[in-house]
């Protein structure tokens, strides 16, 4: 806890009256600490200093997971740091969205940018999809099955954003 | 282990906006038309159980704050939060209660006043704040991710998802508690605005302000208070993993969960053809994409099925197995009470009580629960 | 980020409008207009409930159905003193008094500040009153605190 800030930093309320009915709005505004935990700590310390995407392998199925966990989430087989496992940058959309709407983007309080797009990404090799943006934000341009590589931040700080987003890799097709 | 059934429903209206009340009155409301149903008073209910996404609303504890309203003064009060399942599973837990022979008497309340948040907002603060919360958008985005691949695993185009708002639009002009009365065409929703591609406003559910509450009771007991009970005959519940990447939407065939659930429904309650000896479903469906993919998972067609289904009116209210005569969750999506709202249209449709929504007949009902990253309850009630 | 475990210092943030009933803001209007203090009386059990609520919490059987305007004096039936400065969530500068003040006549304390008053000489029983703000904007900051009689 050191250096945390704890406290809660909002404005003050502001009220209406209106055909006589009060309404108060507010700001909500509170502080949080997530831990990433010691699986979570070697995806982005990989990703920070190796730009490398880390996986796991359960070692009784032999599927591979992203990102690292502790618990094979299909046959409940409990991982250590031993089995995780680099895996590869790119991968194919088997789902995507252009989100094209305006909403409070709960870490700032404030309206989150759009479009953006967004894609479950199936990285070769891995069973599972890894849900990040796409640097598409056009749907007609984005389709299932089409190629994508993750490009990474230059500066890059431990994070799920030091991927910038997944990129249209040219000419490859589909998969 | 006796029978357990509903005696008692009551909801309130649902809107976009209801200022008149706070959140204790729109709780009571609900609470008084249940009870008014069952001809009980407070005294004779021995336990409450209270159903509510409390980040929609920001307040925590709402089992203590709303309690004015709820009548749990002095009663064992037990609070569930789960996601848009949290109005099945009161439902669930209500039958557990009882059941379990400790209680005689539950009231179970499902409420939310959405109209205080951004919801969108609110929910997208339930994934992971790490891994996911920065790229989720609510539930339209997800939701919306999970049609693209149902689109490009079986052909569906746009035309066949705005053919099932289309009808639960159409069947909610029957439901006077039903939040959105839309009169619509297919080319109105094809042609309303893009929400995240390829989800349309009129795809996609509201946000409503409203409660439900239902009061179940085991056999004697019911049996006492009315010989028009909703009487429960199974009860199943999957959850699924937590990302949403690994989760039960990935799967654009299926929602994993929904398709387990019911299974396990079904052979609890003996059921061998659903299709057939189903009278009616009320399945939760926040979107008309979702309700192509979940009505695939309901073992009722081959997977792919689903729009046809839709195009050649089978799930409509003059066909073999009508979906969600109330308009379902397209018209009405309160959260918190969603679920329950499934449960109640549910029972109505047993007691025979659904007035200008009522299919004809009903011996044999299911009702449905959807929440978080896929999970699914499960409730079938007859007779 | 410390070598070892990642940690994301981030915040939840989220903008609420509440909305306060038909019962609860003829509450505040009233405070607001007329420095009124009003509550409402129970018709079965008669106690008379404030804040004001729709229906008794203890009967629950019929809609209360009438105001009652209070005095504004009461009595402190417990109090604190407050003197932590952080998280900076007080409504005025700690040091300062909360009590629970039963008024007279309800059933029910209003937890409020206690101001215009030495700290050390509170009590339980005391006998205080309601000091309306200047400016009022139909809240329940519009009765700034409440003062030894």
């Amino acid at each position: 806890m050191v250096g945390a800030k704890v406290g809660v930093t909002s404005g003050r309320a502001k009220q209406e009256f209106n055909d006589e009915l009060l309404r108060i709005t507010m700001m909500v505004d509170i502080p949080y600490n997530f831990s990433a935990g010691t699986f979570g700590s070697i995806f982005f310390r990989e990703l920070k200093d190796s730009r490398r995407i880390m996986g796991i392998k359960c070692n009784k199925c032999g599927e591979i997971f992203v990102p690292p966990r502790v618990l094979c989430p299909e046959c409940l087989v409990e991982l250590s740091i031993d089995d995780c496992i680099e895996v590869s940058s790119e991968g194919t959309v088997e789902g995507f969205t252009v989100v094209n709407f305006p909403f409070i983007d709960p870490n700032t309080g404030k309206v989150r940018n759009y479009p953006y797009g967004t894609g479950n990404i199936k990285l070769d090799g891995v069973s599972n999809l890894l849900w990040h943006f796409l640097k598409e934000s056009d749907y007609s341009k984005i389709h299932n099955g089409m190629r994508v590589r993750a490009v990474f931040e230059d500066k890059r700080v431990g994070l799920p954003s030091d991927i910038r987003y997944f990129e249209t890799i040219e000419g490859e097709g589909e998969k | 282990m006796g029978r357990v059934g509903i005696v008692g429903i009551g909801q309130t209206q649902f809107r976009s906006k209801r200022e008149d009340v706070n959140s204790v009155e729109l709780v009571n409301e609900a609470v008084r038309a249940a009870l008014a149903d069952a001809q009980l008073t407070i005294k004779d209910i021995d336990a409450i159980i209270i159903g509510n996404m409390e980040h929609f609303e920001s307040i925590n504890y709402s089992e203590m704050w709303t309690i004015d309203g709820s009548g749990g003064y002095m009663k064992p009060v037990m609070k569930i939060t789960t996601g848009g399942t949290t109005g099945s599973t009161i439902a669930c837990a209500g039958f557990y209660q009882v059941s379990s022979g400790m209680f005689d008497r539950v009231l179970v309340i499902g409420w939310e006043h959405l109209s205080e948040s951004d919801t969108t907002g609110a929910i997208a603060s339930c994934s992971d704040p790490i891994w996911e919360r920065s790229v989720m958008a609510g539930a339209v985005g997800p939701l919306a991710i999970v049609a693209s691949e149902y689109m490009r695993i079986h052909g569906t185009t746009e035309e066949d998802a705005a053919r099932v708002a289309v009808q639960a639009h159409k069947n909610a002009l029957n439901n006077p508690y039903a939040h959105l009365h839309l009169d619509i065409t297919v080319d109105d929703v094809l042609n309303s605005a893009m929400l995240s591609y390829p989800m349309k406003l009129l795809d996609m559910c509201p946000t409503s302000d409203g409660a439900c509450a239902m009061v179940f009771a085991e056999d004697k007991s019911a049996r006492e208070i009315t010989d028009n009970v909703a009487w429960v005959k199974s009860v199943a519940t999957r959850h699924d993993t937590a990302f949403f990447g690994d989760g039960g939407l990935k799967h654009g065939d299926k929602l994993r969960s929904l398709y387990l659930a019911t299974e396990e429904a079904y052979t609890r309650a003996g059921i061998k053809n659903p299709f057939k000896e189903l009278d009616v479903i009320e399945m939760y469906e926040p979107s008309s994409w979702s309700a192509l993919t979940w009505v695939d998972s309901l073992h009722i067609c081959e997977p792919g099925e689903a729009p046809k289904l839709f195009e050649e009116g089978v799930l409509s209210m003059k066909g073999e197995l009508p979906l969600n005569p109330s308009g379902g969750v397209i018209s009405t999506n309160p959260i918190g009470a969603t679920g329950a709202v499934r449960v109640a249209e549910a029972a109505l449709q047993i007691r025979g009580m659904a007035d200008r929504r009522q299919v004809p007949d009903v011996e044999l009902a299911m009702a449905t629960g959807f929440g978080g990253s896929g999970w699914s309850d499960v409730m079938i009630l007859e007779r | 980020m410390s070598d070892e475990y990642v940690t994301l210092s981030t915040k939840l943030a989220m903008p609420y409008r509440y909305v306060a009933g038909v019962i609860g803001s003829k509450f505040f209007t009233e405070l607001r207009d007329n420095k009124k203090i009003l509550a409402r009386r129970c018709p079965e059990c008669k106690r008379v409930i404030m804040p004001p609520r729709e229906y008794c919490p203890k009967c629950f059987s019929v809609k209360t159905d009438e105001w009652v305007e209070l005095s504004g004096e009461g009595s402190i039936e417990s109090f604190t003193i407050i003197r932590y400065t952080e998280p900076k969530i007080q409504p005025v500068e700690p040091p300062y008094a909360v009590g629970v003040i039963k008024l007279d006549g309800t059933d029910g304390g209003l937890t409020h500040i206690i101001g215009d008053v030495d700290l050390d000489k509170i009590e339980v029983g005391m006998r205080v009153k309601a000091v309306f703000s200047d400016e009022r904007r139909g809240n329940i900051l519009d009765i700034g605190y409440f003062k030894p009689i």
